[in-house]
């Protein structure tokens, strides 16, 4: 609870900073309550409040989506996709590999794969839809980037394991992230996935675990820091929403062992209504709450 | 069928680099030489079916097409889930050989029994099902279809017929002619019924696979005769197949297959085919009833 809760006041305190440098062309560093923030900063601060919209806009459309869970991980998914690209030879449309285990969160991915042009911009106007080909949960052969069709929890793990062991026979040189959810950790196919990456040695593998602690009132899971230890993982405990932080631990790995990235989210971060608040999991913004969540992030 | 299994897959694996066998900790000694030869595609993964079928999907989405092989409970209900979406709702091919059938096991108890596995397989859409009678028959249904790029369900079994019969994936054959019946035996029950039912003024036709089509063609003129269908498993994913074509020839139908109960009892594979009212001498006096009505 302390963790959550320090990690949810520096993130507020960043988000108001960076609200306040919004309109400014300062290419300056902002400090405020010990939180630092440069331009670029602002920039992808700019762009991920717009993501925010796009998401609420598709789910109170659609009246249907898990908007606080695609606010956990949109920090994770902006870092992978958009910012790690630049700091590394990574490229998700050629042989490195990003599976979405927990699919529920299928809004945040279809915002950045739009934010990485990998896809248009009409998932927001058809999401959910008859004829749509985005649903509440991704679908591999319809939407391009989408490496698995996840939804049940546990199988997006197994699955990318399996990618890493075809790519091992093809000789090419990649990467493989999976990002699961910490209530999916309930699921013992991930378990036994962990044993089968350790076993394998799979240096390749990074697992993002999303840190919300949303299914504590299921289980309490303890620390998973020394979980991910004692199965043989490289483990990395960041904020979710520091998106230095994740870049390194999304480029920094080790010889042998996979890669754990614990990453500490807030689910539903960015809109305070709902951040930590079970009672929006699975619930879509009417208009009125849309244009006041919208309001309150420009 | 085990050994058929080893020598059939070992074959496609050294054959062709876009191929990978994943053991369930099950047969592993057959294959301990593929082990060492190709640890890079061939892998004893642990007792973990779930996973392993998902990540047999996961070698299948990236074109390596995966040959997964354990028991038969444990590979289609513990990890059914993993087969309906990871590979039937993804599209993905892949090819499950399971071993034990209904109750080959008979000594090692329910656990180990399987009489709902191709009933339940059948639900997922266009999953292909072979229910070989002869290690012949499965050698040919391996090797023609483990790249067909579907789903495919290998049910191996100890029991088997005295001769292979070479068909296709989907296929009724007629093996002799009759005028008061039709009879369908599927898999190695053809031997049950060649054994008891043969002298019968009765059509008897053969299949060793359930197609994932919508239906299956018989070639009969059996227009208002009655029709039995004779399953090694919980009778039904053939009727399904075959019903519009009954219907609409106003046929009487009795299916016979392992009757819906957990087989508590131990002993050998005879034991229970008289147990469950199955061996030669009930399935005469069933067929002859039915017959007679």
């Amino acid at each position: 609870m302390f963790k959550t809760l320090s990690i949810c006041s520096i993130t507020k305190a960043r988000i108001f900073a960076l609200k306040h440098d919004f309109n400014t062309e300062k290419n300056t560093i902002l400090t405020y309550s010990n939180s630092t923030v440069n331009k670029n900063d602002v920039i992808d601060f700019q762009r991920l409040q717009a993501l925010r919209a796009k998401i609420l806009k598709a789910a109170s459309r659609s009246n249907e989506g898990h908007v606080p869970s695609a606010f956990s991980i949109l920090d994770i998914l902006y870092s992978l996709y958009i910012l790690l690209p630049k700091k590394s030879n990574i490229n998700f449309t050629k042989n490195d590999i990003f599976v979405l285990s927990k699919g529920h969160a299928a809004l945040a991915l279809y915002a950045i794969l739009e934010e990485a042009k990998i896809i248009g911009p009409e998932w927001v106007d058809t999401f959910g839809d008859f004829e749509s080909n985005f649903g509440g949960h991704p679908d591999m052969n319809k939407i391009p980037g989408v490496k698995a069709s996840t939804g049940s929890l546990g199988h997006g793990l197994p699955i990318t394991i399996g990618k890493i062991l075809a790519k091992r026979t093809q000789n090419v040189d990649f990467r493989a992230y999976c990002l699961i959810g910490d209530g999916e950790l309930n699921e013992g196919s991930i378990w036994e996935s962990l044993i089968i990456a350790s076993h394998h040695s799979m240096k390749e593998l990074t697992v993002i675990i999303d840190s919300n602690t949303s299914s504590n009132r299921a289980l309490n899971l303890g620390s998973l820091e020394s979980k991910f230890d004692s199965l043989g993982f490289d483990t990395k405990n960041i904020d979710g929403h520091v998106h230095k932080d994740l870049v390194s631990g999304f480029t920094n790995f080790h010889t042998h062992k996979p890669t754990a990235v614990i990453a500490q989210t807030i689910k539903g971060y960015g809109i305070s209504e709902m951040e930590n608040n079970p009672a929006w999991h699975h619930a879509a913004p009417t208009q009125e709450q849309l244009r006041t969540f919208i309001k309150d992030l420009i | 069928m085990r050994k058929t299994f080893t020598s059939t897959a070992t074959k496609i694996i050294k054959e062709n680099k876009n191929t990978a066998l994943l053991l369930g900790d099950i047969g592993v000694y057959g294959f301990k030489d593929m082990l060492s030869a190709y640890p890079e595609r061939v892998f004893n993964i642990g007792i973990l079916e779930q996973s392993m079928v998902s990540v047999a999907a996961g070698l299948a989405s990236e074109g390596v097409i995966p040959i997964v092989h354990t028991i038969a409970p444990f590979i289609v209900e513990r990890a059914l889930e993993q087969i309906k979406i990871d590979f039937g709702y993804q599209k993905l091919p892949g090819n499950f050989v399971s071993v034990g059938a209904s109750f080959d096991y008979t000594k090692l108890g329910c656990t180990h029994h399987c009489p709902g596995d191709v009933n339940i397989l059948s639900n997922i859409p266009k999953m292909n099902i072979f229910i070989p009678g002869h290690a012949k028959e499965f050698e040919d249904q391996l090797s023609n279809n483990w790249d067909s790029g579907k789903v495919n369900y290998y049910r191996l079994s100890e029991q088997a017929n005295s001769e292979p019969i070479d068909l296709g994936l989907g296929e009724i054959r007629k093996l002799k002619k009759g005028d008061r019946g039709v009879l369908i035996a599927v898999g190695p029950f053809l031997r049950e019924a060649l054994k008891c039912l043969t002298d019968l003024d009765i059509e008897i036709h053969y299949s060793n696979s359930i197609t994932g089509l919508d239906s299956m063609k018989i070639e009969s003129e059996f227009s208002g005769k009655k029709v039995i269908i004779f399953e090694p498993y919980y009778s039904g994913a053939l009727l399904l197949k075959i019903i519009e074509q009954l219907s609409a020839n106003g046929c009487k139908v009795m299916q016979i297959g392992i009757p819906k109960e957990f087989l508590e009892k131990y002993g050998t594979y005879q034991e229970q085919l008289q147990h469950l009212k199955l061996d030669s001498t009930s399935i005469r006096n069933i067929v002859e009833n039915f017959l007679n009505k």
